[in-house]
């Protein structure tokens, strides 16, 4: 199955720069002035998949980046954002960072609703995370959404 | 508390010293706060946060205080991300994620609300209601190349970039004769890499090892790839080996999981 990411990175105008593990271009659908995105080159769907050095790689890369933009384009801030997953808001089967340049009063909304939670929440919470076969006893058709296979098949199979 | 004018006179130690005891943060690393641990080395810290977007998001920090991502070296971001790779992977085998954003608020109008540099690590669920995809920006294609050339001489610089790669990827520097009929046209071709790619070249002959962006000839990027990934290649590369070799061991999820039983 063809990767509309993995054909895009191949043949673009948009490119910034490109070595043998990544490539970085300007997104074609920007969410703000001057939008970046970095990609590995090899078809990795998920952060889970890449491996460490690739990590240390791309994240140097981003971070390069993205005091570029602080430097050339006059922004006051940038986020960073990976969405990690079709939940998450991931588009394509190809994992990609995005750096967002930001200035105050640009009318983006990066903000989220913080949820209010016990501390007995928050302990289970705790507990969960830190024993997670102990999660999957107890609710095992929740766990049955997050094995990481089915999830994988569901974004190799996603149409973008 | 210190006036602005006591904060200009102070060295860059003693500023650095005044924003650690200063910083929410850095109290929660040194234990006077209390927080919810998830996972703790000696240089990272990962804890619940206590606003959370979703129950299972994740704060992960360095324990030195940095303000903003640019001031990092590479080596503790290689550590920070790595960490929120395999905070992420935890996520996603617990009942709290089926999928996870990874955000960086660099610079209060980006959102950041404490001077701390912290990566989080939000747990998703379909239709939970939290958004991070914002609408796209109505950014023309010729802003889109016009930003990009904004960008230009700077990558050329901080990444290496040889002069004819730079040409290669179709930047348009100020040192390079950029006239304006032409850069129209590679626009165009821009929008639509894999139409027609001939066009441009027989329209100014005369300019074409100049000016030819090499994305607009398929058929002739091939065998040019070898050389295009040779030449930006080194620097990075180089980077690549200052990252020292990160220790598996010390994230280890089962030895994580027992941490705090």
């Amino acid at each position: 199955m063809e990767c509309e990411t993995c054909e895009f990175i191949k043949n673009n105008g948009l490119k910034l720069i490109e070595d043998e593990h990544i490539v970085a271009y300007m997104s074609p659908r920007p969410m703000a002035k001057g939008h970046m995105i970095v990609v590995p080159k090899n078809h990795y769907p998920i952060f889970e998949n890449i491996p460490d050095e690739l990590v240390a790689h791309i994240f140097s890369v981003v971070n390069k980046l993205s005091t570029i933009a602080f430097e050339t384009l006059g922004c006051q801030g940038t986020n960073i954002l990976i969405n990690n997953g079709l939940s998450a808001g991931q588009i394509g089967a190809h994992f990609q960072v995005n750096i967002i340049p930001r200035k105050e009063n640009d009318g983006l909304n990066l903000e989220w609703q913080p949820k209010k939670q016990s501390e007995d929440e928050f302990a289970k919470i705790l507990d969960n995370i830190l024993n997670p076969m102990k999660t999957s006893k107890k609710e095992p058709d929740v766990m049955e959404e997050t094995d990481e296979e089915n999830y994988l098949m569901k974004s190799l199979r996603r149409i973008p | 508390m210190v006036t602005d004018e006591e904060l200009k006179n102070m060295s860059p130690e003693e500023v650095a010293k005044y924003q650690e005891q200063n910083c929410i943060f850095c109290q929660i690393i040194s234990g006077k706060i209390p927080s919810k641990k998830i996972f703790e080395d000696e240089s990272v810290l990962a804890i619940l946060d206590i606003n959370p977007a979703n129950p299972g998001h994740v704060l992960i920090m360095p324990k030195k205080h940095y303000g903003m991502m640019p001031q990092i070296p590479d080596a503790e971001l290689a550590h920070l991300f790595i960490t929120a790779k395999k905070i992420s992977n935890i996520l996603l085998n617990s009942s709290y994620a089926t999928a996870t954003n990874t955000f960086i608020a660099n610079g209060q109008a980006a959102g950041q609300k404490a001077p701390h540099f912290m990566i989080h690590v939000i747990p998703r669920l379909e239709n939970d209601g939290v958004n991070l995809v914002p609408k796209e920006s109505t950014t023309t294609p010729e802003e889109i190349e016009a930003l990009k050339n904004t960008l230009g001489p700077k990558i050329k610089e901080v990444f290496n970039v040889p002069d004819e790669v730079m040409q290669r990827f179709g930047y348009v520097l100020p040192n390079v004769d950029a006239r304006p009929e032409e850069k129209s046209a590679h626009e165009t071709g821009k929008e639509e890499p894999q139409q027609e790619p001939q066009q441009e070249p027989q329209q100014e002959p005369q300019q074409e090892p100049q000016q030819e962006p090499s994305q607009q000839e398929p058929q002739q990027q091939e065998p040019e790839k070898s050389d295009e990934n040779e030449t930006p290649k080194e620097k990075p590369r180089d980077s690549g080996e200052t990252v020292p070799p990160i220790d598996d061991e010390e994230i280890d999820i089962d030895k994580l999981s027992n941490l705090f039983k």
